[in-house]
């Protein structure tokens, strides 16, 4: 699915030249869940950006489904740490602005409002915010519409989700309960994700495999396989296995940004 | 739906004013020269109504007549503006500079050209509202969240994609503002308690926040006012 071959990226910065990413090779199979945590800077979000397109690689190639990227995926979706909804459009519009830019959804958009509209309700009521599909984001507390910006994310049906940070800024009960929202909408969807965080327990929990990266310039020191069986419950964050497994990260890490 | 004591308040805030004013033309014995009491107001304006009206309404038309006239010029200009970062760069402490002179003082001289008459009047309104909605529009473009802008470009959203969707509608409130659309008045209630919700923009001089929310007292609608009084 998601192929970055020996990928650079270094652009000019005021102080002069700043590689953000030096020869990152990775690996993201069709549904699979991966996550890339590391030290803060070190180019996390750089990734997800050439993974979609949006920027392009100083050196080395980005290939997603096969096919070299060399603009825009447009078979993504992606959700930040700030939900960014539109204050002037109802939840349920918001969660629909991708429809108005998508082939084939843009075109169909205004002939099949009502199915587009009822797809639209049973995202928002996996969530559990069907009922608010009316309201105003501002109407509404950081989680929730966080779980609007995921129903955002996923609207149309992207082969790939891109998450960057996306509950950093919630409160630990939030955040574990969106970590379900998220475990859920994965296995109902089947999607592929690349989730970018600084949470060991957020990426343990939810991912298949792990790439830890190292400080600036980023590349990928380590990748883990996460074989706790699925589904998984919250209960898992409280055994054995999990806790080493987060230990372990934490000990990468701290080497990583030593080094 | 249910009229509560802070909804009140307003009518409550006025009338205790007008009271105040009364009072203290009264207690300090106020020459009518200097300070008319609000009574003697509103007897002279129960003597002139008519040519009071007839003057308000020609206020009235002249001012929604360069009102408009700024909105559409207003609008196209900042569109242009806000296109690209560039433009916006260069050209914004231009706008800024250009609205920061006194509209009063222009007065005489669109005078001194068009004469008196409608036509300063017209260009009066519109001189005051012209600005604030290029750097308004001109803003609300070209200042869109990046993380919202790739979230719409990782969709292969156009550049005009993303004005129409996000850089023109969230200048809308702000313009709206001006014709009183109830949708605004929605908007002015329901501020985020937190600050979370809104989007947000950079307080600039003379700019206002385009969702219209801090501040119900418009500057067009102030400036439609202004203007009359240059006019009248």
């Amino acid at each position: 699915m998601i192929r970055l071959h020996d990928v650079t990226l270094s652009y000019r910065g005021r102080t002069g030249e700043v590689t953000a990413l030096a020869h990152t090779t990775l690996k993201v199979e069709k549904g699979e869940f991966a996550a890339v945590v590391g030290p803060s800077g070190c180019g996390k979000s750089t990734l997800m950006k050439l993974v979609t397109g949006l920027i392009r690689p100083t050196k080395g190639k980005v290939e997603v489904d096969g096919a070299d990227v060399t603009g825009p995926v447009k078979i993504a979706g992606m959700a930040f740490q700030a939900a960014n909804m539109l204050p002037w459009r109802s939840v349920i519009d918001n969660v629909m602005l991708p429809l108005e830019i998508v082939q084939p959804h843009r075109g169909r958009l205004s002939r099949e409002r009502a199915a587009y509209r009822e797809r639209a309700m049973d995202l928002l009521g996996v969530v559990g915010l069907r009922d608010f599909a009316d309201r105003y984001p501002w109407e509404m507390s950081g989680g929730m519409q966080q779980r609007a910006s995921l129903c955002r994310a996923l609207i149309h049906e992207p082969a790939l989700l891109m998450l960057d940070e996306p509950f950093a800024a919630l409160d630990a009960f939030t955040r574990e309960e969106l970590w379900v929202v998220l475990r859920d909408l994965w296995h109902r969807l089947g999607f592929t994700v690349i989730l970018v965080t600084h949470d060991l327990r957020e990426a343990a929990f939810l991912a298949d495999t792990i790439h830890v990266m190292s400080a600036r310039p980023g590349h990928i020191v380590e990748t883990r396989t996460v074989d706790f069986p699925r589904p998984r419950p919250l209960d898992v964050l409280y055994t054995t296995p999990f806790t080493d497994l987060v230990h372990s990260l934490r000990n990468k890490i701290a080497e990583v940004r030593q080094a | 739906m249910r009229i509560t004591a802070e909804d009140l308040t307003p009518v409550a805030f006025t009338l205790a004013i007008f009271v105040l004013w009364e009072l203290a033309c009264i207690l300090f014995r106020i020459d009518s020269f200097i300070l008319p009491a609000p009574t003697a107001v509103a007897a002279a304006m129960v003597q002139y109504w008519w040519p009071l009206l007839k003057n308000s309404f020609v206020t009235l038309w002249t001012t929604t007549v360069g009102f408009l006239l700024a909105v559409a010029f207003g609008i196209a200009l900042g569109i242009i503006v806000g296109w690209s970062r560039a433009i916006y760069r260069g050209l914004y402490p231009v706008m800024i500079g250009f609205n920061s002179i006194p509209k009063v003082a222009v007065v005489p001289i669109l005078i001194m050209w068009f004469g008196i008459g409608e036509i300063p009047a017209i260009l009066t309104a519109f001189l005051i509202s012209f600005f604030p909605i290029v750097v308004n529009v001109a803003t609300g473009l070209a200042t869109t969240e990046p993380d919202l802008e790739d979230v719409l470009r990782a969709l292969g959203a156009s550049k005009l994609d993303i004005m129409r969707k996000v850089g023109i509608p969230r200048t809308g409130p702000y313009l709206r503002g001006g014709g009183g659309v109830g949708n605004h008045r929605r908007q002015c209630r329901a501020r985020p308690p937190d600050g979370s919700g809104g989007l947000q923009l950079p307080d600039a001089a003379g700019v206002r926040r385009p969702d219209g929310a801090r501040d119900r007292g418009h500057p067009h609608v102030r400036g439609v006012r202004r203007a009359g009084k240059a006019h009248g």
